[in-house]
């Protein structure tokens, strides 16, 4: 029997896809697909190295739907040095995949494994 | 007016280092707080006059014991192991640098290298989560002023 909870998650996922996606490009190596990607929690920090330099760091996360995350069938797994590169308006941002805190690089984000949920931190806007 | 000699001993930091030869192209800088971006962010040298004590040093005169920090931070591409001691050795040279007999003698404000410190050799929440090597080399200088 389907599992109604999950069922619900996949048609969910779908709908925030379609309306909450933007296209992207995520990049492993020289593997690059196209990929719809869901901003989801940003926040802004300064990583400080003791009173001296401070470093004022861009964080944003990503869902992105497991499926959708493959290159001729073979899954991709995101990992710390991918990047996602987002046109947005006139801006070319670029995020690079990185650990955050205590979180890995990435992680499924619902009990089911439909979602990635990426962590990055904007490393490039043209 | 002159500057207040912290100032004046990390411009001279600054302009020693910009005379230096190293294994990277360096552009140092003075900055009272020095603040950057991931975007922006290439290989900067910010020099900063961090702290002093002063001790008395026989009846006319003080010992001032000045702090300069130089940051050393590095935008670490794929290779982050490569990157990662391109940094280190740019560390290593900025230490050698101010030890070298020549360098370690500031003409002015007379000043001479007498303390390095290196901490963070690295730090490794940079290097994990920003993908940035970040490094402080601490030099202490010298000063012996009349008191006036």
């Amino acid at each position: 029997m389907t599992n109604m909870l999950q069922a619900g998650a996949e048609w969910l996922s779908d709908v925030t896809k379609e309306h909450a996606g933007n296209p992207v490009s995520y990049a492993q190596g020289a593997t690059v697909v196209p990929v719809a990607a869901v901003p989801a929690r940003t926040s802004r920090t300064e990583n400080d190295v003791g009173d001296v330099i401070h470093v004022d760091v861009e964080r944003r996360d990503f869902l992105i739907k497991v499926d959708d995350l493959q290159s001729g069938g073979t899954p991709i797994v995101p990992a710390a040095g991918d990047t996602i590169t987002w046109v947005r308006g006139a801006s070319t941002l670029t995020f690079e995949v990185l650990a955050d805190g205590e979180e890995p690089p990435a992680r499924e984000s619902d009990p089911f494994g439909v979602w990635w949920r990426v962590h990055t931190k904007l490393k490039g806007q043209a | 007016m002159a500057d207040a000699v912290d100032i004046a001993l990390a411009d001279a930091v600054v302009a020693s280092l910009a005379g230096g030869t190293f294994s990277e192209a360096i552009s140092p800088a003075r900055a009272f707080i020095p603040k950057y971006t991931l975007k922006s962010q290439t290989l900067d040298v910010p020099v900063v006059p961090a702290a002093k004590i002063i001790a008395g040093a026989g009846r006319g005169g003080s010992q001032y014991d000045y702090a300069v920090d130089v940051g050393v931070l590095k935008k670490l591409g794929t290779d982050k192991d490569a990157d990662g001691k391109i940094g280190m050795k740019l560390v290593e040279e900025i230490i050698d640098h101010f030890l070298i007999a020549a360098n370690r003698t500031i003409a002015s404000p007379h000043a001479v290298a007498v303390s390095f410190e290196n901490s963070p050799i690295f730090d490794p929440i940079h290097f994990d989560e920003l993908s940035q090597f970040t490094s402080v080399v601490r030099i202490g200088f010298r000063v012996f002023r009349n008191n006036g």
